[in-house]
């Protein structure tokens, strides 16, 4: 009778079964010793020097906003290494209270920049939410892709439309000013225009 | 409210900092190391830096919205077929992840190094090896991540070129057109 493990056959010898298992066995033990050097290989490694932010004391972002509406901030990058950097600003994804996160749509510019060595450069942050945002407190921060460590807080607090002073001046002028008589009063008007 | 902030971008404490020097010896100890590797470990390596600036990049906002349309699409489902048909994650198992920004942008920073002439004259000791603490055994190498880190990796290669295109002297700027793809579509 044929031996076959993986369709559920009964083995033919004894001999047939062992030979099988010790091939499995070397298998995995190859296996298992290839990732063991591979994993020694990434142990040591030759260095790759990067970059890492640095974070000036007390920066943070904060910035309010109504649902539709948008929002300005700028970050300021000073490369203090010896060689030139790339720089390329971007959000994560922005958390509310309530657990919403906000996958927001912005704008860096520039969107990336080579700074020289001392060279500050500011870029500006365009931060859109959509008309039917939820309002809320939103954290998320400002990063500079591929440098490790540091980010910027960044809070945005969407909120409603407070009424301007504009629109409550008009509010009661139509409150004390009844319809039909503006309309009389708008008709008089074109008839003496 | 504070709608500004500033940072600095500074040599990590710990470690090498970038000077022509070190970038140059960086650079050819990659070389130098390609004669000591085999061709899967080269592949496997850069694999794993890929997917692991894939990994980084869907952390953002726009590589979450990206990573969400990708997902979204045939593209996933075809893409992890085929990793699985041709055992990608078995064959790259346990692989060193490559800096692969690190190495486009220290190369790029060589390229615009005033002492370039001069260090490669008095060419400098190779950097001494580091030993890697925290990455002993590196996240799985699955599709979607590789395919992040092949959009990342190519679009800072793409700004990288363009950054060294308006570097030059006035007078002789090419001005490129925008290599950043926004807009409501994958919003």
């Amino acid at each position: 009778m044929p031996h076959d493990h993986d369709h559920g056959s009964v083995p033919s010898s004894p001999f047939e079964e062992l030979m099988k298992l010790q091939s499995a066995f070397q298998q995995s033990l190859s296996e298992a010793t290839m990732q063991y050097l591979r994993q020694l290989q990434g142990i040591v490694g030759p260095v790759t020097p990067g970059t890492v932010v640095q974070q000036v004391e007390g920066s943070t972002i904060e910035l309010k906003m109504r649902p539709g509406g948008q929002a300005k901030a700028t970050v300021n990058v000073e490369n203090r290494q010896r060689v030139h950097s790339m720089v390329t600003p971007m959000i994560t994804p922005l958390v509310s209270e309530t657990g919403a996160t906000w996958f927001a749509q912005t704008a860096f510019s520039p969107p990336t920049a080579l700074l020289a060595t001392d060279e500050v450069l500011e870029f500006a942050l365009v931060l859109d939410a959509p008309a039917d945002m939820p309002v809320g407190v939103y954290r998320g921060a400002v990063m500079i892709y591929g440098c490790s460590d540091g980010v910027v807080p960044l809070e945005v607090t969407v909120a409603k439309t407070t009424r301007t002073a504009a629109a409550k001046r008009k509010t009661t002028a139509d409150k004390k000013t009844p319809a039909k008589k503006r309309a009389r009063k708008t008709a008089k008007s074109t008839k003496a225009s | 409210m504070p709608n500004s902030a500033n940072i600095r971008l500074i040599d990590p404490p710990e470690d090498a900092g970038r000077t022509t020097a070190s970038l140059f010896a960086s650079l050819a100890s990659r070389l130098i190391t390609l004669h000591y590797t085999s061709g899967v470990s080269v592949i496997g390596s850069t694999l794993a830096g890929l997917a692991e600036a894939g990994r980084e990049i869907s952390k953002t906002a726009e590589g979450a919205r990206i990573r969400r349309a990708l997902e979204a699409s045939a593209v996933k489902d075809n893409g992890e077929l085929l990793w699985s048909a041709l055992r990608v994650t078995g064959w790259t198992e346990g692989m060193p992840a490559a800096p692969v920004l690190d190495h486009v942008r220290n190369d790029l920073a060589l390229l615009l190094a005033d002492d370039l002439a001069e260090t490669i004259e008095n060419v400098p000791a190779p950097l001494e090896n580091k030993v890697h603490h925290s990455k002993t055994v590196p996240a799985a190498i699955t599709f979607i991540d590789t395919l992040m880190g092949l959009w990342i990796h190519s679009r800072e290669i793409v700004q990288s070129i363009e950054a060294l295109a308006r570097s030059a002297p006035d007078g002789n700027t090419v001005e490129p057109g925008d290599a950043v793809h926004s807009g409501p579509i994958l919003r």
